[in-house]
């Protein structure tokens, strides 16, 4: 388990809330300029790639230690 | 800690500053997309825990379980809700019942109960991602009440 205080930790951490950031941001900048039915159409398609993006990264879990 | 401050400090920045849907439908399906794509992105943040160590392969798991039951609960649930809403001609109060409805969903003890993740810290971490979700929801029903009162 990695100490919390652990400057390599942190800094991963802080890593990962940029990445995700700039994800919504480039997200959100696609989505401009689109009609209602666009949007509704992503809401589904995304919801599909959620899905799968979760059976993929459980699928490629390794055994339980 | 930190990056948790800063993701949800700064993600409804993001959304004040986007372009927005105008109509209450369209605000209605944009939070759906909004929430599956914040689920996403809490999966690969997920992931990226575990590798590096602050999660275990179990807790990952019940992490991914958790986060695979609230996209459910958005696409499935909530996305029927709003399409019901939407061919009844619906008000931004009709979608704001689904939000509401939602809300409720994904802040049931019941579902943070089944994560089973032993360290506080683990379970803060993935907790964030689903009080981010919350926090997506109450801004778009305040976004409904305010239509609501312009009469949409």
């Amino acid at each position: 388990m990695a100490n919390p205080l652990d400057p390599v930790a942190i800094i991963n951490a802080a890593a990962i809330g940029i990445n995700a950031l700039l994800s919504i941001i480039g997200n959100l900048k696609a989505q401009a300029g689109l009609t209602d039915e666009q949007i509704a159409e992503m809401f589904a398609a995304h919801g599909d790639a959620t899905k799968a993006a979760i059976a993929g990264y459980l699928a490629a879990l390794p055994p339980d230690a | 800690m930190r990056s948790k401050l800063l993701y949800l400090a700064v993600l409804p920045l993001c959304l004040i500053l986007a372009a927005c849907p105008n109509t209450p439908y369209g605000k209605a399906v944009k939070l759906g997309l909004d929430v599956t794509d914040t689920i996403h992105t809490g999966a690969d943040t997920v992931d990226k825990l575990r590798l590096n160590g602050t999660l275990t392969v179990a807790e990952e798991r019940a992490a991914l379980t958790y986060l695979n039951t609230l996209n459910d609960l958005d696409v499935n649930v909530y996305g029927d809700c709003v399409k019901a809403a939407h061919a009844a001609s619906g008000t931004a109060q009709a979608y704001s019942a689904c939000a509401t409805s939602l809300a409720n969903s994904v802040s049931d003890p019941k579902l943070l109960a089944e994560l089973h993740i032993t360290n506080p810290q683990s379970q803060q971490k993935v907790a964030s991602i689903g009080q981010a979700v919350s926090n997506l929801i109450q801004t778009a029903i305040n976004g409904f009440a305010v239509a609501a009162q312009k009469g949409q």
